[in-house]
């Protein structure tokens, strides 16, 4: 399932007990959508639709709370997965960051 | 706008623009390359980013500057490199009468990476509008191009989505 970690045979095995804060799954990251001027609500909706395989309805749901709300929480995972989920948002020109889940 | 300008066919989405339309791409897809490739420092945080280039490398860490320099000393180069090949993909396809799904999430991103710069340089808001604009001044020719990029845009996204 992981794109970037192929070759790892159990992750859950191998992990770096020295490294749990990074890779935790206990310590997820979110990534974070922001609202800006320029971007389209349907393009919004298209992107969270084509990278995460949101039903239009959940993102539509996203996009109106990016909207109304300043800002939401789109995907969640760890560092790795979120930093490669922040990179493809960056692509597509949204406004997306990332955070310690609290 | 009469008659639709990108139209559903199967998988692919035929595409009606006239001459105009696709000169006028090439010309801010020719000089957003140039912008890019000029005004684009590797691997520095963010200093010396052309300010119209901003809103194309974000940051990733809002709040931790040290994690951010280090992403973007990651991914910058990454991040530019895939903007040229889409900017490129869109370029080679301008003449196209019809697009497959690379070349259309090419289209997207490339018209949305133009109406990006276009409303940075113009700090354009969400109520700006169109009717508004006279469209025989010349200094109105930016604002013209960002509502254009943006009608241009949201049709792809209905004819790949209807």
């Amino acid at each position: 399932m992981s794109p970037t970690a192929p070759a790892v045979a159990d992750p859950e095995v191998v992990r770096d007990p020295t490294n749990e804060d990074e890779h935790s799954t206990d310590v997820p990251w979110v990534v974070l959508v922001w609202n800006d001027p320029i971007n389209l609500m349907s393009y919004v909706v298209y992107v969270f639709q084509k990278l995460f395989g949101y039903s239009e309805a959940k993102a539509t749901e996203l996009m109106l709370d990016v909207h109304n709300k300043g800002r939401a929480a789109v995907a969640w995972g760890s560092r790795e997965k979120a930093e490669l989920d922040v990179f493809r948002l960056h692509e597509y020109g949204l406004w997306a960051t990332m955070q310690k889940d609290s | 706008m009469s008659g639709a300008r990108f139209g559903a066919r199967g998988s692919l989405v035929s595409v009606h623009l006239a001459d105009w339309e696709r000169r006028l791409l090439a010309e801010m897809v020719g000089e957003l390359r140039s912008n890019l490739l000029d005004h684009t420092p590797a691997r520095d945080g963010g200093d010396g980013l052309d300010p119209s280039l901003r809103r194309l490398f974000p940051p990733a860490y809002l709040s931790d500057p040290d994690r951010d320099a280090e992403y973007q000393r990651l991914m910058r180069d990454d991040l530019l490199a895939e903007r040229l090949e889409h900017l490129d993909l869109l370029d080679s396809t301008l003449a196209a009468d019809h697009l497959d799904d690379e070349q259309i999430t090419a289209w997207m991103q490339g018209l949305n990476e133009l109406r990006l710069v276009v409303g940075t340089q113009l700090d354009i808001s969400e109520e700006d509008d169109p009717a508004e604009i006279d469209p025989h001044d010349p200094a109105q020719r930016p604002r013209l191009r960002y509502h254009y990029l943006g009608g241009l845009l949201a049709e792809l996204i209905d004819a790949t989505t209807a």
